[in-house]
């Protein structure tokens, strides 16, 4: 029934396998066990049976079970409670009887101490006057078994005490007990007895309490769960409609939060939180196909002119050869052969091109899906500065800029992740930073890129690489990080448009945050990483930014 | 060289059993994971040349059992797949190099010209290295040539060191940028040009003979002049 828990469930349709099973344990007549596996062509009165339950959302109702559950368990603890309090006041009224009666006892023994069983006698004979319903029961028999005097007419003969009817003592048509106390007194019987009618009393007292607090108790919980039910029915409406429109293709609509935050609402939140991740991953993915639509189709067209160019050639070359229309001989043939290479080269020069992109593509997938987290391990972020560093600063002075570093080579800086990635992210940043702003064929002085590293206060390991170049427009920062995005100044240059998408892939994996700001001049790539990065499970990265 | 080829496209498998005949080597090429495993075990080959994913059992199951039953054969892997986490996985398979489709001709033949000569280097550890007046003491980690001696940084030392293991045959960018700097990744800016040039600055340039030569397209090459 764990499954049942699902509030969806209330709203929804028939759901042959739970009815069926509610049924057999039910044990209710072949007419209903039926209606599981009932066949399409269903009679009419099966199919009237299904609908009927179907309908029955109160019974099938989450809440109307809760609500069922705890009214039992209110009941059962009320029938103990009620038994107890009923047991310790039939105790206590038994004993006041028997007290009663001891006393009365002691009172005769008195007297017959005093003044002999005569005087007992005389006692016996005042009481017959009174009834033995509403006082006491008074018998004296004799030693010959002869009534003697009192107002029983047949006492109990068992010795002790003895619990009797009216009829037994021969009250005829008296069905009410009587207590009595049967004594050995002088050769005579004493017997000394009081009704248990305020026994019984008590009895129905109790019985009605408890019929009156059971009445009140299932009404109330039966209002409860009703109130509550279709409380849930609403919501679960609500989100059957939110799902149902989802579901439709409308990936904008969010499930609804009621103001009670509670573990109802957390619910929708995350599922809305995923929803949100997920409709921006299907925009980042119809933004994606189109554009590498686009730029894959760039290098095929240029892929397609070069090749024709050659294959131009050979017809040419074959033609010539074949007429002798080259009049100018060898000279010609060569210069046709080096256009033939130069065409064949730049055609093997875009499949290069197509290739470094679908590469780039797949590993920006691939770092995205996670799946690199079973490589984690510790090592020191400064180390992967330092030796980018050292490769990097014969390739940024051929670029006519400097490297700069800006950490302490002597702290360690503990990172806990895919060194191989994190070299890659590091490269990206600096690659990046020497092609922007390295431009125009004069060697000038075209500034200073610098590397930084650090770790903050509050525990952060962190990394910059900043540029002296001609920097981003605020409005286009964000848009950098697209797959595919370029700047429409730098889309004559070389380059894949996908490098800072793999370096806000991979600071995404790692739990970090890439932050772009101005360096004025120039251009600062900051990427900080979260020391408490969920280091397993899929969903680490997005769990860390959802927060 | 007896390579043994199990590709099952058979526009690659032609393409590289031509290549590899016309550089003098024996190809056997065959499409079946299964039969290659089979064939692999009785024919005494130099070098494994196997497709990950083929029919019959695929490139990764075939090496784990080849390696499992006691073949160290040195293997490369040709894959589609160019995660990272396949190369380290097929390195880890047992497969000592790996390259990922579409790959040049080139770029196969030096790398598997490597792997066949990679035994014979581990055997005798070799302590020097030496091409015509160049001489690499791996155990001082210096060089000279002639009389002069060349200062170099320990990256520079590594890069020679790897040129200079395969003197004569062509070492390609993609296994400079995995063997010297570690880079599992195309890096889009000069690097392998900016240090080989600088290193040629120290080696070559100062002297009347070049032994570092590029070869257009395909990468360098240390050899002696002829």
């Amino acid at each position: 029934m764990a499954s049942d828990a699902m509030p969806l469930e209330a709203g929804a349709g028939p759901a042959p396998g739970r009815t069926s099973a509610l049924v057999a344990g039910e044990g209710a007549s072949p007419l209903i066990v039926d209606r599981g596996s009932c066949p399409a062509p269903c009679t009419w009165w099966q199919r009237a049976a299904r609908g009927a339950f179907a309908r029955s959302t109160l019974l099938r109702s989450v809440a109307f079970r809760i609500g069922f559950a705890f009214w039992l368990l209110f009941n059962l603890c009320l029938a103990f409670a009620g038994w107890g309090a009923y047991e310790t006041l039939q105790a206590r009224v038994l004993m006041r009887l028997d007290e009663d009666i001891l006393e009365r006892y002691a009172l005769i023994e008195t007297v017959h101490a005093e003044r002999g069983i005569e005087a007992v006698e005389a006692l016996s004979r005042e009481r017959e006057r009174l009834p033995m319903e509403s006082a006491m029961g008074f018998a004296l028999v004799g030693a010959d078994g002869a009534r003697v005097a009192g107002n029983v007419e047949m006492p109990p003969a068992v010795e002790g005490w003895s619990v009797v009817t009216g009829e037994a003592l021969g009250v005829p048509g008296d069905t009410g007990k009587y207590r009595f106390l049967t004594v050995e007194l002088d050769e005579h019987t004493l017997a000394l007895g009081k009704s248990l009618e305020p026994f019984v009393e008590i009895r129905e007292v109790a019985a009605h309490c408890l019929l009156v607090m059971f009445a009140a108790s299932t009404a109330l919980a039966l209002l409860c769960a009703l109130w509550v039910t279709q409380r849930l029915r609403r919501r679960a409406d609500g989100w059957s409609r939110a799902l149902e429109r989802l579901a439709g293709g409308d990936l904008a609509q969010r499930l609804p939060v009621s103001s009670v935050q509670d573990s109802i609402d957390d619910m929708a939140l995350t599922v809305n939180a995923a929803l949100e991740r997920l409709a921006r991953n299907v925009d980042t993915m119809r933004e994606v196909s189109t554009n590498i639509a686009h730029d894959l189709k760039t290098p095929l067209n240029r892929l397609h002119i070069h090749l024709e160019e050659a294959a131009t050639e050979v017809a040419e070359g074959a033609l010539g050869t074949g007429t002798g229309r080259t009049g100018e001989g060898g000279s010609g043939e060569a210069d046709g052969a080096s256009r033939l290479e130069r065409s064949l080269e730049a055609a093997l020069e875009e499949t290069a091109h197509v290739n470094a992109t679908f590469e780039a593509l797949l590993r920006v997938a691939q770092i995205e899906g996670g799946a690199r987290r079973r490589k984690f391990a510790h090592f020191d972020l400064r180390e992967v500065l330092s030796t980018v560093a050292e490769i990097y600063e014969p390739v940024v002075e051929e670029a006519c800029q400097s490297l700069r570093t800006g950490f302490d080579p002597a702290l360690a800086l503990p990172m806990y992740g895919d060194r191989e990635l994190l070299m890659q992210l590091v490269v990206n940043l600096v690659e990046n930073a020497v092609r922007h702003c390295h431009d125009g064929p004069e060697c000038e002085d075209a500034g200073t890129i610098e590397i930084r590293g650090g770790q903050s206060g509050d525990g952060h390991v962190w990394l910059a690489v900043a540029d002296r170049g001609p920097g981003i427009p605020e409005a286009e920062r964000e848009k950098v990080f697209q797959r595919l995005y370029r700047l429409e100044r730098s889309r004559t240059t070389r380059g894949t448009g996908l490098g800072l998408s793999l370096v806000r892939a991979i600071a995404e994996l790692h739990c970090g945050r890439v932050e772009l700001s101005d360096n004025a001049p120039g251009l600062c790539f900051r990427v900080s990483f979260d020391r408490n990065c969920p280091t397993e499970g899929p969903g680490g990265p997005t769990g860390a930014r959802g927060r | 060289m007896h390579i043994l080829l199990a590709e099952d496209d058979p526009s690659v498998s032609e393409y590289v059993t031509r290549g590899f005949t016309e550089a003098g080597h024996v190809v056997d090429a065959l499409a079946d994971g299964r039969q290659a495993m089979i064939q692999a075990l009785q024919g005494e080959y130099d070098v494994l040349v196997l497709d990950r994913m083929m029919p019959g059992m695929d490139g990764m199951a075939m090496l784990k059992s080849l390696r499992a039953s006691g073949d160290r054969t040195p293997a490369i892997f040709l894959t589609a797949v160019s995660g990272v986490d396949d190369r380290v996985e097929g390195l880890e398979a047992g497969a000592d190099d790996y390259l990922v489709k579409p790959f040049a001709f080139s770029e196969l033949l030096a790398r598997v010209n490597a792997l066949a000569r990679r035994p014979a280097a581990s055997e005798g550890e070799t302590t020097r290295l030496q091409v015509h007046d160049l001489e690499l003491d791996l155990l001082s980690r210096t060089a000279r040539r002639g009389d002069v001696a060349i200062e170099l940084q320990p990256r520079e030392f590594t890069l020679l060191e790897v040129l200079m293991r395969n003197a004569g045959r062509i070492v390609s960018r993609t296994m400079l940028l995995e063997q010297v700097w570690d880079f599992h990744f195309d890096p889009k800016t000069s690097v392998v040009e900016t240090h080989v040039s600088r290193l040629r600055a120290k080696i070559d340039k100062p002297f009347e003979v070049a032994l570092l030569h590029t070869v257009r397209n395909l990468g360098y090459s240390m050899r002696p002049p002829r």
